[in-house]
């Protein structure tokens, strides 16, 4: 019989002290720990999903009908959106390009520096698409705003073609005009040098003539 | 038995030896606290899954017993929130209690049993953590106040003072 509180509580202190550890729990223990890494390194999913996804696997007919159906009508709503929502574009793109059409109405002017300067910072068509409705842009995203650029890009005025490289004769020009004097370069226009030519058979038949008709005399 | 190691990044962590090691004086660090075995080898088994889900963590640990022994402890007070301690108590009360004496005697050990484990569970926190971790055999004072994070004196002082306030309550107690 314990007869005091000291030796109660040596009694306790004891007992906690003098627990055997259970025989073969270091098995058990590595055999849950082997457990839980097969588990781990399987198809993490399968530990995730929800109980009512792990019930559809059920192999019971009502189970498997039930997923068929189910599978089928993903199916069918994966198959519609895309075809509705690529209607509702060429609906959209259709009553754009009858706002835009009037612009491109009568012939264009060329694509002036500044016409193309302006083109270039303000797109003629951009204030239209906004004033087109901001609520539709705003419930058909990305995909809508994207084919509105497309658009706003395909009206835009040409800009001019960057310069060529001068041809073999253009060059040859500039070389001619940089070393001969002004006079060969008179010659290169063909009235200039036609009338010089005649100036200059104006001049022999001139000079031969009066010699030629000297000797004619003196015969 | 065959060697189980963990694979990847844990593969330098050899879990068979760690249990071979540790899981005796993991469990007498359970059981101190839960006062049942079945539980115990649960927090001891439950150790040893969290050293497997964050071994690589656990590399960088630098006093592995001690850190091992601070999440058994943890473990265990989480564990004793969820059970029914008073039942546990009074089934390890009356497995102290000797066989060999009459049922009246019995009866009145076991009372003293129970009390001496419900006025153990009412001591400040520190003195109690001092008293039970005092109870695992390869557990000394120095290791001890490693795992609490305290000095070798403090811990001597808070035993003194856990034992002498624990028998003063159970004296005022059995003098009512």
């Amino acid at each position: 019989m314990i007869n005091s509180s000291e030796e109660a509580i040596r009694k306790v202190l004891a007992g906690l002290r003098g627990c055997d550890v259970p025989l073969e729990m270091e098995q058990r223990i590595l055999k849950a720990v082997q457990d839980q890494a097969s588990a781990e390194s399987r198809s993490g999913w399968h530990w995730s999903r929800p109980l009512w996804l792990v019930n559809l696997g059920a192999p019971t007919v009502s189970g498997r009908l039930f997923f068929g159906v189910l599978v089928m009508g993903v199916l069918a709503v994966a198959l519609t959106i895309p075809l509705l929502h690529r209607a509702h574009r060429v609906g959209d793109t259709a009553s754009q390009f009858k706002k835009v059409a009037p612009r491109q109405v009568g012939p264009q002017p060329l694509a002036t520096p500044s016409l193309v300067a302006s083109s270039a910072t303000v797109p003629p068509t951009a204030s239209d698409f906004r004033s087109s409705g901001k609520k539709r842009e705003r419930a058909v995203g990305v995909a809508r705003h994207s084919d509105s650029l497309a658009l706003c890009e395909l009206h835009a005025a040409s800009r001019p073609a960057p310069p060529l490289p001068l041809t073999r004769e253009e060059k040859m020009l500039l070389r001619l005009i940089h070393t001969v004097g002004p006079q060969e370069l008179a010659m290169l226009n063909s009235e200039v040098r036609a009338k010089h030519e005649a100036e200059a058979d104006a001049e022999f038949q001139q000079f031969f003539g009066q010699v030629m008709a000297k000797n004619n005399e003196q015969n | 038995m065959a060697l189980y190691s963990v694979e990847g990044a844990r593969s330098e962590l050899d879990l068979t030896a760690l249990a071979e090691t540790y899981s005796g004086l993991l469990f007498r660090v359970a059981y101190s606290v839960l006062r049942s075995r079945a539980e115990a080898e649960d927090v001891v088994q439950d150790v040893f899954v969290r050293i497997l889900k964050g071994s690589p963590d656990l590399l960088t640990v630098r006093d592995l017993r001690v850190w091992l022994i601070r999440i058994t402890w943890n473990l265990s007070i989480d564990r004793r929130r969820r059970i029914r301690p008073e039942q546990i108590d009074e089934d390890f009360a009356k497995s102290l209690v000797a066989t060999n004496t009459p049922a009246d005697e019995a009866l009145g050990d076991a009372q003293r049993m129970k009390a001496v484990l419900r006025e153990l569970g009412k001591l400040p926190r520190a003195e109690r953590q001092v008293l039970l971790l005092s109870t695992v055999e390869e557990l000394e004072t120095p290791e001890v106040a490693k795992v609490l994070g305290r000095s070798e004196a403090a811990v001597r002082a808070l035993l003194f003072r856990a034992r002498t306030r624990l028998r003063e309550r159970l004296d005022r107690g059995e003098g009512k």
